[in-house]
């Protein structure tokens, strides 16, 4: 750049006071939720259009840089668990939608959160590992997907990073998908089972699930519901104290 | 990163430079949501995650510019009188506030952005050019002329 004189600094100064008396306050997650509302079909990375989480075996094919970042995260996210992956990779053939992680918790008054409460933000994921794919007839079986993925949402409770597990029956054109999710923070953890179904080519995913809060949130449950396409999904749910209810 | 945090490290930024360039809290502000549209859309686009920051500033300041030339010709532009620091006409004190909101009402909107990018934002010429579609040379010549202009009009030469 130029050489600097006395005027100038003077003048990059002044600019910079000038530009200080604007307000730089913001909702992140406010502006998030409300682009993603807007253009609800970002889903290009690397100028390829990808598809939806149904799709996830042809999304794998991954540029490898990605592929080794996702590997990454991967062990940093396994690595930060302290009580281990209690699910089995292989799913169950169907959906199945009984949340199976935790048992009646004893309601504890430690939250950072007061009490319920209705959450809004984004979801963003990563694919880790790849599972198997079975051909059945005109439906095709993935099993063992695993995916790590960071919530950033607008209650400290639910922004955690978390992994995934889950199983897909693909048809021609929508998937079935289930399997079991942990989100976990510094403060504690949210576990229990997703299911979602994909359409539209896709171009659409809805997930939702019911998860059981430990440490910090024992005695709490997250209703859990995210939508969008490629690798960022919008996200909502509610916060309540008590279990989540029984079918 | 998750998107949001990504406009929680940046936010600021993007929404400095489009206030330099519209003069106005209200367009920048609806200049950085702009961006942030633009940027859900595209950011998966972006191949190098060192040039998120100026590409993101570079979206701001083109959505700040586009809203400036839009209103150009409706109205005349209001100009907020700060507080008065004693130091106009003082060549070796500060700038004064009013002194420079006129001066950079009197430039395009392209010079504004130029020194948003160079001085708010801190971007170097290889960097502008790159936004800008210009060499870094050229970025130079651009600002030194623009510099000795506004050393005239702040009656700084």
């Amino acid at each position: 750049m130029v050489d600097t004189d006395a005027f100038e600094r003077r003048l990059a100064d002044a600019l910079r006071r000038y530009a200080d008396e604007v307000s730089v306050a913001v909702d992140a997650a406010e502006v998030a939720h409300k682009v993603a509302l807007d253009h609800p079909r970002r889903g290009a990375i690397d100028g390829r259009r990808l598809v939806s989480l149904g799709w996830l075996g042809h999304r794998l094919w991954a540029p490898v840089p990605i592929l080794l970042v996702v590997g990454l995260l991967f062990a940093l996210t396994v690595s930060s668990m302290q009580v281990g992956a209690p699910w089995d990779l292989r799913g169950p053939a169907a959906p199945h939608p009984t949340p199976t992680a935790t048992a009646s918790p004893a309601p504890v008054a430690t939250t950072n959160g007061g009490g319920d409460k209705y959450v809004t933000g984004t979801m963003s994921f990563s694919p880790v590992e790849n599972g198997t794919e079975t051909k059945v007839g005109n439906v095709t079986q993935l099993r063992g997907l695993v995916f790590t993925g960071a919530w950033t949402m607008n209650d400290a409770r639910v922004n955690a990073t978390g992994i995934a597990r889950l199983s897909v029956d693909e048809y021609t054109d929508v998937c079935s998908e289930w399997g079991t999710m942990r989100l976990e923070n510094a403060n504690g953890a949210w576990e229990g089972t997703v299911t979602a179904g994909a359409w539209n080519g896709g171009e659409a995913t809805n997930f939702s699930g019911w998860l059981v809060g430990s440490g910090a949130y024992a005695g709490y449950s997250y209703y859990v519901h995210y939508w969008g396409s490629g690798y960022s999904y919008l996200a909502e749910g509610i916060i309540f104290q008590g279990s989540p209810p029984a079918p | 990163m998750a998107f949001a945090r990504i406009v929680v490290a940046f936010h600021g930024d993007l929404i400095r430079v489009a206030y330099v360039i519209a003069g106005d809290e209200q367009v920048a502000e609806d200049a950085a949501q702009s961006a942030w549209s633009i940027a859900w859309r595209k950011l998966g686009s972006l191949r190098d995650a060192d040039r998120l920051r100026p590409w993101l500033v570079s979206v701001a300041a083109n959505e700040a510019r586009q809203l400036v030339r839009g209103q150009h010709r409706r109205s005349v532009t209001e100009v907020k009188v700060g507080p008065v620091d004693g130091t106009a006409g003082d060549p070796g004190g500060e700038i004064d506030r009013l002194d420079l909101v006129n001066v950079l009402h009197r430039l395009k909107p392209e010079d504004r952005r130029l020194l948003a990018l160079r001085y708010v934002t801190g971007l170097d010429s290889t960097e502008i050019g790159t936004i800008l579609g210009m060499s870094p040379s050229g970025v130079r010549g651009h600002l030194s002329r623009l510099i000795e202009r506004l050393r005239k009009e702040l009656s700084d030469g």
